[in-house]
Protein backbone atom coordinates (compact mmCIF):
# COMPACT_ATOMS: atom_id res chain seq x y z
CA UNK A 1 0.00 0.00 0.00
CA UNK A 2 1.18 3.33 -1.13
CA UNK A 3 0.70 5.55 1.61
CA UNK A 4 2.20 8.38 0.36
CA UNK A 5 -0.54 7.77 -3.32
CA UNK A 6 -2.96 8.44 -0.55
CA UNK A 7 -1.87 10.91 1.27
CA UNK A 8 -1.64 12.82 -2.05
CA UNK A 9 -5.24 11.76 -3.04
CA UNK A 10 -6.58 12.81 0.21
CA UNK A 11 -5.33 16.70 -0.13
CA UNK A 12 -6.92 16.60 -3.44
CA UNK A 13 -10.43 15.48 -2.55
CA UNK A 14 -10.09 17.77 0.83
CA UNK A 15 -9.54 20.86 -1.78
CA UNK A 16 -12.19 19.53 -4.12
CA UNK A 17 -14.72 18.93 -0.92
CA UNK A 18 -14.22 22.15 0.69
CA UNK A 19 -14.93 24.25 -2.40
CA UNK A 20 -17.78 22.17 -2.94
CA UNK A 21 -18.75 22.58 0.63
CA UNK A 22 -18.18 26.26 -0.27
CA UNK A 23 -21.16 26.28 -2.67
CA UNK A 24 -23.15 23.56 -1.06
CA UNK A 25 -23.25 24.09 2.14
CA UNK A 26 -22.97 27.78 2.45
CA UNK A 27 -25.20 28.75 -0.31
CA UNK A 28 -27.69 26.00 -1.00
CA UNK A 29 -26.90 25.34 -4.32
CA UNK A 30 -26.39 21.55 -4.60
CA UNK A 31 -23.95 21.55 -8.26
CA UNK A 32 -22.94 18.42 -10.22
CA UNK A 33 -20.49 20.45 -11.81
CA UNK A 34 -17.40 20.06 -9.68
CA UNK A 35 -16.21 17.45 -11.76
CA UNK A 36 -16.11 19.86 -14.63
CA UNK A 37 -13.85 22.77 -13.13
CA UNK A 38 -11.65 19.80 -12.18
CA UNK A 39 -11.24 18.23 -15.56
CA UNK A 40 -11.21 22.25 -17.10
CA UNK A 41 -8.39 22.80 -14.02
CA UNK A 42 -6.27 19.76 -15.57
CA UNK A 43 -6.57 20.63 -19.02
CA UNK A 44 -5.74 24.37 -19.07
CA UNK A 45 -2.90 23.50 -17.02
CA UNK A 46 -1.60 20.86 -19.07
CA UNK A 47 -2.31 22.81 -22.85
CA UNK A 48 -0.61 25.77 -21.16
CA UNK A 49 2.53 24.11 -19.58
CA UNK A 50 2.48 21.51 -23.09
CA UNK A 51 1.84 24.19 -25.86
CA UNK A 52 3.56 27.62 -24.06
CA UNK A 53 6.18 25.92 -22.37
CA UNK A 54 5.02 27.43 -19.06
CA UNK A 55 6.00 27.01 -15.65
CA UNK A 56 3.79 25.20 -13.49
CA UNK A 57 2.91 28.33 -11.22
CA UNK A 58 2.08 30.94 -13.86
CA UNK A 59 -0.02 27.95 -16.15
CA UNK A 60 -1.95 27.45 -12.45
CA UNK A 61 -2.91 30.95 -12.25
CA UNK A 62 -4.20 30.66 -16.23
CA UNK A 63 -6.20 27.67 -15.23
CA UNK A 64 -7.55 29.61 -12.19
CA UNK A 65 -8.60 32.35 -13.87
CA UNK A 66 -9.80 30.36 -17.36
CA UNK A 67 -11.93 28.77 -14.36
CA UNK A 68 -13.68 31.83 -12.57
CA UNK A 69 -14.72 33.19 -15.91
CA UNK A 70 -16.41 29.63 -16.85
CA UNK A 71 -17.67 29.62 -13.31
CA UNK A 72 -19.88 32.94 -14.02
CA UNK A 73 -22.33 30.09 -16.25
CA UNK A 74 -23.11 28.58 -12.51
CA UNK A 75 -23.30 32.22 -11.40
CA UNK A 76 -25.82 33.01 -14.03
CA UNK A 77 -27.82 29.23 -13.39
CA UNK A 78 -27.86 30.67 -9.90
CA UNK A 79 -29.73 33.37 -10.45
CA UNK A 80 -32.06 32.02 -12.45
CA UNK A 81 -32.86 28.97 -11.35
CA UNK A 82 -33.89 27.14 -7.89
CA UNK A 83 -33.09 23.82 -6.21
CA UNK A 84 -33.87 21.21 -8.07
CA UNK A 85 -33.86 23.11 -11.78
CA UNK A 86 -30.57 24.73 -10.63
CA UNK A 87 -29.01 21.05 -10.05
CA UNK A 88 -30.14 19.96 -12.96
CA UNK A 89 -28.91 22.69 -15.14
CA UNK A 90 -25.23 21.78 -13.17
CA UNK A 91 -25.70 18.40 -13.88
CA UNK A 92 -26.13 19.15 -17.99
CA UNK A 93 -23.47 21.26 -18.06
CA UNK A 94 -21.25 18.86 -16.44
CA UNK A 95 -22.12 16.61 -19.09
CA UNK A 96 -21.70 19.01 -21.93
CA UNK A 97 -17.80 19.47 -20.44
CA UNK A 98 -17.14 16.06 -20.47
CA UNK A 99 -18.67 15.71 -23.63
CA UNK A 100 -16.08 18.29 -25.26
CA UNK A 101 -12.90 17.53 -23.43
CA UNK A 102 -13.87 13.60 -24.25
CA UNK A 103 -14.77 14.17 -28.16
CA UNK A 104 -13.00 17.94 -29.13
CA UNK A 105 -9.97 15.53 -30.44
CA UNK A 106 -7.25 18.32 -31.82
CA UNK A 107 -7.10 20.17 -28.82
CA UNK A 108 -7.80 17.71 -25.72
CA UNK A 109 -6.92 14.53 -27.57
CA UNK A 110 -10.11 12.77 -27.05
CA UNK A 111 -10.11 9.56 -25.72
CA UNK A 112 -6.31 8.58 -25.82
CA UNK A 113 -5.70 12.21 -23.24
CA UNK A 114 -2.84 13.89 -22.88
CA UNK A 115 0.52 12.31 -22.11
CA UNK A 116 3.91 13.22 -20.78
CA UNK A 117 3.04 16.26 -18.54
CA UNK A 118 6.22 17.58 -17.63
CA UNK A 119 6.64 18.16 -13.58
CA UNK A 120 6.57 20.95 -11.11
CA UNK A 121 9.92 22.76 -11.37
CA UNK A 122 10.24 25.31 -8.45
CA UNK A 123 13.55 27.80 -8.08
CA UNK A 124 15.41 25.14 -10.28
CA UNK A 125 14.52 22.33 -8.17
CA UNK A 126 12.33 19.94 -9.80
CA UNK A 127 10.10 17.85 -8.04
CA UNK A 128 9.98 13.96 -8.99
CA UNK A 129 8.57 11.21 -6.75
CA UNK A 130 5.44 10.87 -4.57
CA UNK A 131 7.01 12.28 -1.72
CA UNK A 132 7.42 16.36 -3.15
CA UNK A 133 4.40 15.87 -4.99
CA UNK A 134 2.92 14.88 -1.33
CA UNK A 135 4.20 17.64 0.13
CA UNK A 136 3.14 20.27 -2.83
CA UNK A 137 -0.61 19.15 -2.46
CA UNK A 138 -0.14 19.25 1.23
CA UNK A 139 1.14 22.93 0.83
CA UNK A 140 -2.15 23.74 -1.15
CA UNK A 141 -4.47 21.87 1.18
CA UNK A 142 -2.92 23.58 3.68
CA UNK A 143 -3.62 27.36 2.39
CA UNK A 144 -7.43 26.16 1.25
CA UNK A 145 -8.25 24.74 4.87
CA UNK A 146 -6.60 27.27 6.95
CA UNK A 147 -8.89 30.32 4.45
CA UNK A 148 -11.85 28.36 4.97
CA UNK A 149 -10.73 28.41 8.96
CA UNK A 150 -10.42 32.04 8.81
CA UNK A 151 -13.30 32.36 6.46
CA UNK A 152 -15.70 31.11 9.22
CA UNK A 153 -15.32 33.57 11.40
CA UNK A 154 -16.09 36.41 9.52
CA UNK A 155 -19.13 38.05 9.19
CA UNK A 156 -19.56 36.92 5.35
CA UNK A 157 -20.31 33.68 6.16
CA UNK A 158 -23.62 34.98 8.30
CA UNK A 159 -24.17 36.26 5.31
CA UNK A 160 -24.09 33.33 3.63
CA UNK A 161 -25.90 31.24 5.93
CA UNK A 162 -28.63 33.80 6.06
CA UNK A 163 -29.18 33.31 2.13
CA UNK A 164 -29.20 29.60 2.63
CA UNK A 165 -31.67 29.58 5.21
CA UNK A 166 -33.86 32.11 4.05
CA UNK A 167 -32.99 33.88 0.93
CA UNK A 168 -36.33 36.23 1.30
CA UNK A 169 -35.04 37.77 4.59
CA UNK A 170 -31.36 38.13 3.16
CA UNK A 171 -33.37 39.93 0.35
CA UNK A 172 -35.45 42.04 2.91
CA UNK A 173 -32.02 43.15 4.06
CA UNK A 174 -31.27 44.76 1.17
CA UNK A 175 -28.48 42.74 -0.16
CA UNK A 176 -27.50 41.64 -3.34
CA UNK A 177 -27.88 37.65 -3.62
CA UNK A 178 -26.33 37.58 -6.86
CA UNK A 179 -22.77 39.24 -5.56
CA UNK A 180 -22.71 36.19 -3.18
CA UNK A 181 -23.40 33.26 -5.20
CA UNK A 182 -21.36 34.87 -7.26
CA UNK A 183 -17.87 35.13 -5.21
CA UNK A 184 -18.84 31.64 -3.68
CA UNK A 185 -18.75 30.08 -7.47
CA UNK A 186 -15.68 31.89 -8.40
CA UNK A 187 -13.67 31.16 -5.34
CA UNK A 188 -15.07 27.57 -5.59
CA UNK A 189 -13.87 27.41 -9.50
CA UNK A 190 -10.53 28.52 -8.23
CA UNK A 191 -9.48 26.08 -5.93
CA UNK A 192 -11.15 23.30 -7.93
CA UNK A 193 -8.27 24.50 -10.32
CA UNK A 194 -5.85 23.97 -7.93
CA UNK A 195 -7.04 20.61 -7.63
CA UNK A 196 -7.09 19.47 -10.76
CA UNK A 197 -3.53 21.26 -11.83
CA UNK A 198 -2.12 19.13 -9.39
CA UNK A 199 -3.90 15.66 -10.43
CA UNK A 200 -2.80 16.86 -13.71
CA UNK A 201 1.30 17.12 -12.57
CA UNK A 202 1.16 14.30 -10.45
CA UNK A 203 -0.27 11.75 -13.32
CA UNK A 204 1.48 13.15 -16.05
CA UNK A 205 -1.25 11.87 -17.99
CA UNK A 206 -5.10 12.90 -18.39
CA UNK A 207 -8.14 12.01 -20.23
CA UNK A 208 -11.93 12.69 -19.85
CA UNK A 209 -12.77 9.76 -18.29
CA UNK A 210 -11.16 11.13 -14.94
CA UNK A 211 -13.73 14.04 -14.71
CA UNK A 212 -17.32 12.09 -15.19
CA UNK A 213 -20.12 12.54 -14.08
CA UNK A 214 -19.24 9.96 -11.32
CA UNK A 215 -16.62 12.04 -9.91
CA UNK A 216 -19.47 15.04 -9.55
CA UNK A 217 -21.66 12.42 -7.65
CA UNK A 218 -18.15 11.26 -5.42
CA UNK A 219 -17.67 14.59 -4.13
CA UNK A 220 -21.47 15.12 -3.48
CA UNK A 221 -21.57 12.36 -1.46
CA UNK A 222 -18.32 13.54 0.11
CA UNK A 223 -19.72 16.63 1.46
CA UNK A 224 -22.90 15.04 2.08
CA UNK A 225 -21.81 11.93 4.43
CA UNK A 226 -19.41 14.42 6.28
CA UNK A 227 -22.07 17.34 6.44
CA UNK A 228 -22.31 20.65 4.96
CA UNK A 229 -21.90 23.85 6.44
CA UNK A 230 -18.69 23.45 8.13
CA UNK A 231 -15.27 22.30 7.90
CA UNK A 232 -14.27 18.97 9.48
CA UNK A 233 -17.11 17.61 7.89
CA UNK A 234 -15.87 17.64 4.25
CA UNK A 235 -12.72 17.08 5.47
CA UNK A 236 -13.79 13.54 7.08
CA UNK A 237 -16.11 12.56 4.25
CA UNK A 238 -12.89 12.83 1.69
CA UNK A 239 -10.39 11.04 3.56
CA UNK A 240 -13.19 8.63 4.38
CA UNK A 241 -14.09 7.88 0.58
CA UNK A 242 -10.25 7.94 -0.43
CA UNK A 243 -9.86 5.60 1.97
CA UNK A 244 -12.82 3.04 1.43
CA UNK A 245 -11.01 1.91 -1.76
CA UNK A 246 -7.90 0.76 0.01
CA UNK A 247 -10.33 -1.49 2.56
CA UNK A 248 -12.13 -3.41 -0.53
CA UNK A 249 -9.52 -4.14 -2.28
CA UNK A 250 -8.40 -6.54 0.76
CA UNK A 251 -12.00 -8.09 -0.54
CA UNK A 252 -10.69 -11.33 -2.76
CA UNK A 253 -12.72 -10.39 -5.71
CA UNK A 254 -11.65 -9.71 -9.13
CA UNK A 255 -11.35 -5.71 -10.37
CA UNK A 256 -14.48 -5.38 -11.93
CA UNK A 257 -16.01 -6.69 -9.03
CA UNK A 258 -14.42 -4.48 -6.70
CA UNK A 259 -15.53 -1.66 -8.79
CA UNK A 260 -19.35 -2.05 -8.89
CA UNK A 261 -18.62 -3.43 -4.89
CA UNK A 262 -17.40 0.09 -4.00
CA UNK A 263 -20.07 1.93 -6.31
CA UNK A 264 -22.31 -0.51 -4.11
CA UNK A 265 -21.31 1.00 -0.47
CA UNK A 266 -21.17 4.41 -1.83
CA UNK A 267 -24.74 4.20 -2.78
CA UNK A 268 -25.76 2.54 0.18
CA UNK A 269 -23.95 4.94 2.32
CA UNK A 270 -25.41 7.79 0.43
CA UNK A 271 -29.31 6.57 0.91
CA UNK A 272 -28.77 5.72 4.30
CA UNK A 273 -27.37 8.77 5.35
CA UNK A 274 -30.13 11.07 3.21
CA UNK A 275 -32.43 8.74 4.95
CA UNK A 276 -31.54 8.77 8.62
CA UNK A 277 -29.17 11.52 9.06
CA UNK A 278 -29.88 14.35 6.61
CA UNK A 279 -27.40 17.04 7.89
CA UNK A 280 -24.50 14.10 7.35
CA UNK A 281 -22.34 13.26 10.81
CA UNK A 282 -21.25 16.62 11.58
CA UNK A 283 -22.69 18.81 10.14
CA UNK A 284 -25.05 21.62 11.29
CA UNK A 285 -27.34 22.34 7.88
CA UNK A 286 -29.50 20.28 6.46
CA UNK A 287 -31.18 20.13 2.78
CA UNK A 288 -34.74 20.82 3.92
CA UNK B 1 -31.21 8.15 -46.88
CA UNK B 2 -33.07 11.62 -44.84
CA UNK B 3 -36.42 9.80 -45.21
CA UNK B 4 -34.74 6.41 -43.90
CA UNK B 5 -33.57 9.01 -40.85
CA UNK B 6 -36.79 9.96 -40.37
CA UNK B 7 -38.60 7.06 -39.66
CA UNK B 8 -36.04 6.19 -37.33
CA UNK B 9 -36.67 9.28 -35.75
CA UNK B 10 -40.17 8.22 -35.42
CA UNK B 11 -39.58 5.27 -33.93
CA UNK B 12 -37.35 6.24 -31.09
CA UNK B 13 -39.23 8.87 -30.27
CA UNK B 14 -41.85 6.35 -29.82
CA UNK B 15 -39.85 4.89 -27.45
CA UNK B 16 -38.37 7.73 -25.97
CA UNK B 17 -41.86 8.68 -25.08
CA UNK B 18 -42.75 5.48 -23.27
CA UNK B 19 -39.54 6.13 -20.81
CA UNK B 20 -41.02 9.98 -21.34
CA UNK B 21 -44.55 9.30 -20.21
CA UNK B 22 -43.83 6.76 -17.44
CA UNK B 23 -41.29 9.62 -15.75
CA UNK B 24 -43.78 12.56 -15.99
CA UNK B 25 -46.21 10.05 -14.10
CA UNK B 26 -43.72 9.33 -11.31
CA UNK B 27 -42.63 13.49 -11.48
CA UNK B 28 -46.22 14.51 -11.00
CA UNK B 29 -47.16 12.42 -8.42
CA UNK B 30 -43.90 11.74 -5.89
CA UNK B 31 -42.51 15.31 -6.90
CA UNK B 32 -39.48 12.92 -7.12
CA UNK B 33 -36.77 13.38 -9.61
CA UNK B 34 -37.24 9.59 -10.29
CA UNK B 35 -33.32 9.04 -12.00
CA UNK B 36 -33.38 5.05 -10.59
CA UNK B 37 -36.35 5.06 -13.88
CA UNK B 38 -33.33 4.41 -15.85
CA UNK B 39 -32.36 1.53 -13.95
CA UNK B 40 -35.24 0.28 -13.94
CA UNK B 41 -35.35 0.51 -18.24
CA UNK B 42 -31.82 -1.88 -17.85
CA UNK B 43 -33.30 -4.14 -14.69
CA UNK B 44 -36.27 -4.75 -17.27
CA UNK B 45 -33.38 -6.37 -20.11
CA UNK B 46 -31.92 -8.07 -17.08
CA UNK B 47 -35.26 -9.68 -15.93
CA UNK B 48 -36.01 -10.26 -19.60
CA UNK B 49 -32.51 -12.32 -20.34
CA UNK B 50 -32.34 -14.18 -17.11
CA UNK B 51 -35.81 -15.67 -17.31
CA UNK B 52 -36.22 -15.87 -20.90
CA UNK B 53 -32.89 -18.31 -20.54
CA UNK B 54 -34.44 -19.97 -17.91
CA UNK B 55 -37.89 -21.12 -19.63
CA UNK B 56 -36.20 -21.60 -22.67
CA UNK B 57 -35.62 -24.96 -22.59
CA UNK B 58 -38.78 -26.76 -21.09
CA UNK B 59 -40.89 -24.29 -23.10
CA UNK B 60 -42.02 -23.07 -26.27
CA UNK B 61 -40.33 -19.89 -27.81
CA UNK B 62 -43.78 -17.82 -27.72
CA UNK B 63 -44.87 -19.03 -24.36
CA UNK B 64 -41.44 -18.43 -23.10
CA UNK B 65 -41.09 -15.09 -24.31
CA UNK B 66 -44.57 -13.98 -22.82
CA UNK B 67 -44.21 -15.40 -19.77
CA UNK B 68 -40.86 -13.59 -19.16
CA UNK B 69 -42.27 -10.04 -20.00
CA UNK B 70 -45.06 -10.76 -17.29
CA UNK B 71 -42.49 -12.09 -14.58
CA UNK B 72 -40.30 -9.17 -15.41
CA UNK B 73 -42.41 -7.01 -15.25
CA UNK B 74 -43.71 -8.13 -12.17
CA UNK B 75 -40.58 -7.92 -10.52
CA UNK B 76 -39.92 -4.50 -11.66
CA UNK B 77 -43.32 -3.59 -9.69
CA UNK B 78 -42.65 -5.07 -6.85
CA UNK B 79 -38.71 -3.40 -6.99
CA UNK B 80 -40.62 -0.12 -7.37
CA UNK B 81 -42.72 -0.55 -4.77
CA UNK B 82 -39.78 -1.94 -2.15
CA UNK B 83 -38.26 1.57 -3.33
CA UNK B 84 -41.06 3.79 -2.19
CA UNK B 85 -41.40 2.23 1.07
CA UNK B 86 -38.08 1.99 1.64
CA UNK B 87 -36.63 4.99 0.42
CA UNK B 88 -39.14 7.71 -1.04
CA UNK B 89 -42.21 7.45 1.24
CA UNK B 90 -39.90 8.64 3.79
CA UNK B 91 -38.20 11.37 2.32
CA UNK B 92 -42.10 12.54 1.68
CA UNK B 93 -42.86 12.29 5.29
CA UNK B 94 -40.18 14.45 6.12
CA UNK B 95 -40.91 17.01 3.06
CA UNK B 96 -37.15 17.21 2.15
CA UNK B 97 -36.47 19.34 -1.00
CA UNK B 98 -36.64 18.25 -4.08
CA UNK B 99 -32.58 18.46 -4.75
CA UNK B 100 -32.23 16.07 -1.93
CA UNK B 101 -34.63 13.62 -3.30
CA UNK B 102 -32.88 13.84 -6.57
CA UNK B 103 -30.18 12.87 -4.48
CA UNK B 104 -31.77 9.54 -2.90
CA UNK B 105 -32.74 8.62 -5.95
CA UNK B 106 -29.44 8.83 -7.68
CA UNK B 107 -27.97 6.70 -4.66
CA UNK B 108 -30.83 4.12 -5.54
CA UNK B 109 -30.00 4.16 -9.46
CA UNK B 110 -26.18 3.60 -8.74
CA UNK B 111 -26.88 0.90 -5.98
CA UNK B 112 -29.47 -0.67 -8.95
CA UNK B 113 -26.92 -0.56 -11.67
CA UNK B 114 -24.03 -1.34 -9.64
CA UNK B 115 -25.46 -4.65 -8.55
CA UNK B 116 -26.43 -5.67 -12.22
CA UNK B 117 -22.78 -5.08 -12.68
CA UNK B 118 -21.77 -7.03 -9.67
CA UNK B 119 -23.74 -10.37 -10.64
CA UNK B 120 -24.07 -9.98 -14.24
CA UNK B 121 -20.75 -8.39 -15.45
CA UNK B 122 -19.95 -5.57 -17.75
CA UNK B 123 -20.73 -7.02 -20.90
CA UNK B 124 -23.90 -5.72 -23.10
CA UNK B 125 -26.33 -7.85 -23.52
CA UNK B 126 -28.78 -8.29 -25.93
CA UNK B 127 -32.02 -10.39 -26.22
CA UNK B 128 -32.33 -11.50 -29.82
CA UNK B 129 -31.84 -9.42 -32.81
CA UNK B 130 -31.89 -11.65 -35.37
CA UNK B 131 -35.32 -9.93 -37.18
CA UNK B 132 -36.40 -10.43 -41.01
CA UNK B 133 -36.69 -6.69 -42.87
CA UNK B 134 -40.04 -6.11 -43.26
CA UNK B 135 -40.64 -3.29 -45.80
CA UNK B 136 -37.49 -2.36 -48.16
CA UNK B 137 -37.67 0.36 -51.05
CA UNK B 138 -36.03 2.92 -52.49
CA UNK B 139 -36.76 5.18 -49.69
CA UNK B 140 -36.48 3.25 -46.33
CA UNK B 141 -36.11 -0.12 -44.98
CA UNK B 142 -38.53 -1.23 -41.77
CA UNK B 143 -37.51 -4.29 -39.69
CA UNK B 144 -39.75 -6.25 -37.78
CA UNK B 145 -38.98 -5.41 -34.47
CA UNK B 146 -39.23 -1.42 -35.41
CA UNK B 147 -42.67 -1.78 -36.45
CA UNK B 148 -43.58 -4.29 -33.65
CA UNK B 149 -42.04 -1.43 -31.48
CA UNK B 150 -44.55 1.06 -33.30
CA UNK B 151 -47.17 -0.81 -33.37
CA UNK B 152 -46.94 -1.34 -29.31
CA UNK B 153 -46.16 2.30 -28.34
CA UNK B 154 -48.66 3.91 -30.53
CA UNK B 155 -51.17 1.64 -28.24
CA UNK B 156 -49.41 1.87 -24.91
CA UNK B 157 -49.31 6.02 -25.34
CA UNK B 158 -53.73 5.64 -26.57
CA UNK B 159 -54.15 4.10 -23.53
CA UNK B 160 -52.15 6.33 -21.08
CA UNK B 161 -54.33 9.54 -23.23
CA UNK B 162 -57.39 7.59 -22.33
CA UNK B 163 -56.58 6.98 -19.26
CA UNK B 164 -55.27 10.90 -18.34
CA UNK B 165 -59.05 11.78 -18.69
CA UNK B 166 -59.97 9.04 -15.87
CA UNK B 167 -60.16 10.37 -12.41
CA UNK B 168 -57.62 9.34 -11.09
CA UNK B 169 -55.33 10.80 -13.41
CA UNK B 170 -57.21 13.73 -11.81
CA UNK B 171 -55.78 12.80 -8.44
CA UNK B 172 -52.04 12.95 -9.52
CA UNK B 173 -52.94 16.90 -10.49
CA UNK B 174 -53.99 17.06 -7.53
CA UNK B 175 -51.08 15.84 -5.49
CA UNK B 176 -48.45 17.59 -7.97
CA UNK B 177 -51.09 21.25 -7.30
CA UNK B 178 -50.91 20.76 -3.41
CA UNK B 179 -50.39 17.55 -1.64
CA UNK B 180 -51.85 18.58 1.60
CA UNK B 181 -55.37 20.23 0.29
CA UNK B 182 -55.65 16.90 -2.03
CA UNK B 183 -55.33 15.27 1.10
CA UNK B 184 -58.25 17.04 3.01
CA UNK B 185 -60.48 16.59 -0.11
CA UNK B 186 -59.99 12.86 0.41
CA UNK B 187 -57.25 11.86 -2.05
CA UNK B 188 -55.11 8.45 -1.15
CA UNK B 189 -52.24 10.13 -1.89
CA UNK B 190 -50.50 7.04 -0.56
CA UNK B 191 -52.23 4.98 -2.88
CA UNK B 192 -52.14 7.21 -5.58
CA UNK B 193 -48.42 7.46 -6.00
CA UNK B 194 -47.94 3.69 -5.72
CA UNK B 195 -50.10 3.07 -8.73
CA UNK B 196 -48.25 6.37 -10.69
CA UNK B 197 -44.72 4.52 -9.63
CA UNK B 198 -46.15 0.69 -10.71
CA UNK B 199 -47.63 2.31 -13.83
CA UNK B 200 -44.81 4.65 -14.80
CA UNK B 201 -42.35 1.43 -14.19
CA UNK B 202 -43.96 -0.92 -16.48
CA UNK B 203 -44.15 1.56 -19.03
CA UNK B 204 -40.49 1.99 -18.48
CA UNK B 205 -39.64 -1.39 -18.25
CA UNK B 206 -41.60 -2.51 -21.57
CA UNK B 207 -39.29 0.27 -23.47
CA UNK B 208 -36.66 -1.43 -22.56
CA UNK B 209 -37.31 -4.79 -23.48
CA UNK B 210 -38.44 -3.54 -26.48
CA UNK B 211 -35.00 -1.63 -27.58
CA UNK B 212 -33.33 -4.57 -25.74
CA UNK B 213 -34.60 -6.88 -29.08
CA UNK B 214 -33.23 -4.27 -31.12
CA UNK B 215 -29.80 -3.22 -30.04
CA UNK B 216 -27.52 -4.35 -27.14
CA UNK B 217 -28.20 -3.29 -24.01
CA UNK B 218 -25.45 -2.36 -21.07
CA UNK B 219 -25.92 -1.66 -17.37
CA UNK B 220 -24.61 2.15 -18.04
CA UNK B 221 -26.97 3.44 -21.10
CA UNK B 222 -29.77 4.14 -18.31
CA UNK B 223 -28.71 7.22 -17.33
CA UNK B 224 -28.56 9.43 -20.54
CA UNK B 225 -31.95 7.49 -21.51
CA UNK B 226 -33.68 8.89 -18.08
CA UNK B 227 -31.98 12.23 -18.45
CA UNK B 228 -32.90 12.79 -22.53
CA UNK B 229 -36.52 11.71 -21.34
CA UNK B 230 -36.59 14.49 -18.29
CA UNK B 231 -35.20 17.24 -21.09
CA UNK B 232 -38.19 16.24 -23.11
CA UNK B 233 -40.64 16.05 -20.04
CA UNK B 234 -39.26 19.46 -19.12
CA UNK B 235 -39.25 21.06 -22.94
CA UNK B 236 -42.43 19.95 -23.16
CA UNK B 237 -44.00 21.53 -19.83
CA UNK B 238 -44.43 19.05 -16.38
CA UNK B 239 -48.19 19.03 -16.62
CA UNK B 240 -48.79 18.50 -20.12
CA UNK B 241 -48.51 14.55 -21.11
CA UNK B 242 -49.35 15.48 -24.91
CA UNK B 243 -46.13 18.16 -24.33
CA UNK B 244 -44.08 15.45 -23.06
CA UNK B 245 -44.93 13.49 -26.40
CA UNK B 246 -44.17 16.26 -28.87
CA UNK B 247 -41.33 16.52 -27.02
CA UNK B 248 -40.00 13.46 -27.29
CA UNK B 249 -40.22 13.87 -31.01
CA UNK B 250 -38.59 17.53 -31.41
CA UNK B 251 -35.84 15.87 -29.55
CA UNK B 252 -35.47 12.72 -31.20
CA UNK B 253 -35.60 14.40 -34.73
CA UNK B 254 -33.20 17.00 -33.92
CA UNK B 255 -30.50 13.82 -32.64
CA UNK B 256 -30.97 12.40 -35.54
CA UNK B 257 -30.46 14.94 -37.71
CA UNK B 258 -27.82 16.49 -36.59
CA UNK B 259 -26.17 13.45 -37.53
CA UNK B 260 -26.14 14.61 -41.18
CA UNK B 261 -24.11 17.78 -39.92
CA UNK B 262 -22.04 16.61 -36.88
CA UNK B 263 -20.76 13.58 -36.22
CA UNK B 264 -22.73 10.49 -33.97
CA UNK B 265 -20.06 11.93 -30.44
CA UNK B 266 -21.43 15.50 -30.10
CA UNK B 267 -25.48 13.81 -29.77
CA UNK B 268 -24.55 14.45 -25.87
CA UNK B 269 -23.63 17.69 -26.41
CA UNK B 270 -26.78 18.64 -28.10
CA UNK B 271 -29.43 17.26 -26.18
CA UNK B 272 -27.64 19.05 -22.53
CA UNK B 273 -27.46 22.15 -24.46
CA UNK B 274 -30.87 22.15 -25.14
CA UNK B 275 -32.00 21.17 -21.32
CA UNK B 276 -29.89 24.26 -20.24
CA UNK B 277 -31.34 25.96 -22.58
CA UNK B 278 -35.02 24.77 -21.91
CA UNK B 279 -34.30 25.31 -18.03
CA UNK B 280 -32.56 29.18 -18.05
CA UNK B 281 -35.03 30.39 -20.68
CA UNK B 282 -38.58 28.22 -20.74
CA UNK B 283 -38.56 26.22 -17.64
CA UNK B 284 -42.24 26.36 -18.15
CA UNK B 285 -41.87 24.63 -21.22
CA UNK B 286 -43.17 25.20 -23.90
CA UNK B 287 -46.71 24.27 -23.28
CA UNK B 288 -47.88 25.15 -20.20
CA UNK B 289 -50.94 25.46 -17.76
CA UNK B 290 -51.67 28.98 -16.09
CA UNK B 291 -50.09 28.99 -12.44
CA UNK B 292 -49.64 31.30 -9.55
CA UNK B 293 -46.38 33.35 -9.89
CA UNK B 294 -45.68 32.44 -6.04
CA UNK B 295 -46.40 28.34 -7.27
CA UNK B 296 -44.08 28.51 -10.31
Amino acid sequence: MNWMHILFMCEIYVILSLSANLVSGYTGLLSFANAAFYGLGAYVTTLVMKNFGFNYFPSLLIAITFNVLISFIITFFSSRLKDLYFTLATLAFQVVVFSVLYNWEKVTGGSYGISEIPGVNILGYGLNGTKDYAILGGFFAAIVISFFYFFQRTPFVRLLECIRDRELGAVSLGKNISYYKFICNSVAAAFIAIAGSLFAVYNSYIDATSFTLNESILIVNMILIGGTGNLIGPVFGACFYVMLPELTRMIPIDSTQGASLQMIIYSLILILVVRFKPNGLFGKFKFQ
Amino acid sequence: MSFQILVYSITSALLLSLVAIGFNLIFNATKVFHLAHGAMYVSAVYAMYEFNRLFKQTLPDWISVALSIILSLLLLSVLIVVIEYLVYRPLYRKKVNSAISLISSLGVYMLVVNLLTFFFGNESISLNNNFKIVVSNDYFKLTEIELLQSIICIVLISVVILFSKTKFYTHIRAITDNYQVAEKFGVNVQRTRIIALIAGTVLVGIAGIMKGYEIAIEPNVGLTIVLTASVAVIIGGVNSLKGTILACFAIALIENYSVKFLSAQWKDLLTYTLLIGVLVFYKQGLISVKQRIETR
